[in-house]
């Protein structure tokens, strides 16, 4: 190396690595700051408070679940090995069915009001909700296995024409026992009864626990209404309602999407 | 330094294998150069394979580079990976030290390796070590002691073939 001694090159080298050596140590006496990984939730939620009143038309402070575009979905484990085997209630409703309201209604729409309900963003112990499904209506896609094998196997009967069947061995229903918040998120924890009778000779009720999801109120672009959502999810083992069948595995997942409006 | 994290990564893999050679030629030079006749292996000194070791650091480099780019070797994906980088362009060449026209000249594989030095320094000293870029600034640091135990090791391998090559060639002649 003619054009610089070495010396000074191996001089100025060992300098320069050696300044960086001691920046990269300034502060190793400094205190070493915990890193929290996983920030703790911060709920974010509002005030909100959905009531159905009498459902009364045209009253905004009464809220109406809008059917049409809500659904109670079904899932399984086909053969309890495979992917999922799924279907949907055709008709369903929020509304504690008493004993004497279990029967035939006639007509094709739900009979009975869909005014079993309350929702209390920020206090969810006053948050309460029934439900209820038609077991006969449960729809995969396969009208020879839903008017078929799927009648006996839930031990119930065939839909009649014209004929709401609220009847006993025909619904399943749920009912809140206790909501609270969330810890992990804006949603709510559920927790739940649910009654059916199945393949048994009475109607069954287990403890169930799931997790609500509140879609705030919003108003539609061009609307004068206003429209808030609720989901949601809990699973049941149908062995427990004697259902042996062997289409589907026991662990069934059920996913609620109620949307209400005030129109 | 950009804040794009993949250029981040991309920095610091350059930093790995190229910026310890200046030392590490500048330790060799000081100590050998002036004892190197008395070596009767490398009668012609040691220092003259230090440009060997570093194409073998920038050999490395290239199989990190093929290892990265498997197994789509399209131009697009080859231009893709050099796309704005000259100094990934830059440390490829270092390959042409493989050619002993270019290892003639001991010098000019320190000034290719200078650039990847003068960024290490720069970021050094530009990072504000009472800030959060002092963790940057201790990860660097700890690259270039790495970059130094590579290219020491690069240099010991090359040592070590030389020898063998020189003692297979001797026995070959004695044959």
């Amino acid at each position: 190396m003619k054009l610089l001694s070495n010396k000074v090159l191996l001089i100025a080298l060992v300098l320069f690595s050696g300044l960086g050596y001691i920046i990269s140590c300034t502060r190793d006496n400094s205190l070493i700051q915990p890193i929290q990984i996983t920030q703790p939730f911060s709920p974010s939620r509002g005030n909100n408070v959905h009531l159905p009143g009498s459902m009364t038309t045209g009253d905004p402070n009464q809220w109406k679940l809008d059917k049409v575009h809500s659904s109670v979905l079904w899932s399984g484990s086909y053969i309890g090995a495979a992917g999922l085997l799924t279907g949907r209630f055709n008709q369903f409703g929020m509304h504690d069915i008493s004993a004497v309201e279990m029967k035939n209604y006639p007509g094709t729409g739900q009979p009975l009001l869909d005014t079993s309900w309350a929702f209390y963003e920020s206090d969810p112990s006053k948050t309460y909700f029934n439900g209820y499904v038609q077991i006969n209506t449960s729809n995969t896609g396969e009208p020879g296995r839903d008017a078929g094998c799927n009648i006996s196997a839930m031990g119930t009967t065939a839909i009649i024409s014209g004929t709401q069947n609220l009847n006993v061995n025909n619904i399943a229903q749920i009912k809140t026992t206790k909501v609270e918040f969330d810890p992990e998120s804006n949603g709510y924890i559920i927790h739940l009864n649910l009654t059916w009778q199945g393949k048994l000779s009475a109607p069954h009720t287990e403890a169930l626990v799931g997790k609500l999801k509140y879609i705030p109120k919003a108003t539609p672009t061009g609307s004068t209404y206003s429209v808030f959502g609720l989901q949601l999810t809990f699973q049941f083992n149908k062995q427990a309602y004697g259902i042996s069948s062997t289409s589907i595995g026991d662990n069934i997942a059920v996913e609620c999407n109620m949307n209400f409006n005030n129109q | 330094m950009d804040n794009n994290f993949w250029q981040y990564i991309d920095h610091l893999q350059l930093i790995a294998f190229f910026s310890g050679y200046p030392l590490i030629y500048a330790i060799v030079m000081v100590v050998f150069e002036n004892k190197s006749r008395k070596w009767k292996i490398f009668p012609s000194g040691i220092h003259t394979l230090l440009p060997y070791a570093y194409a073998l650091s920038g050999t490395l480099y290239l199989g990190l580079i093929l290892k990265g780019l498997y197994p789509d070797y399209s131009i697009n994906s080859i231009r893709i990976f050099f796309d704005h980088s000259l100094l990934k362009i830059w440390a490829v060449f270092s390959l042409i030290f493989w050619i002993p026209l270019f290892a003639k000249k001991p010098v000019i594989s320190l000034l290719h390796s200078l650039p990847f030095f003068i960024f290490f320094i720069k970021d050094v000293f530009i990072l504000n070590p009472t800030s959060g870029e002092h963790d940057m600034i201790r990860n660097e640091i700890k690259i270039y002691s790495d970059s130094l135990i590579l290219n020491l090791i690069t240099l010991v391998v090359v040592l070590i073939l030389f020898f063998i090559i020189k003692i297979v060639y001797k026995k070959l002649l004695s044959h």
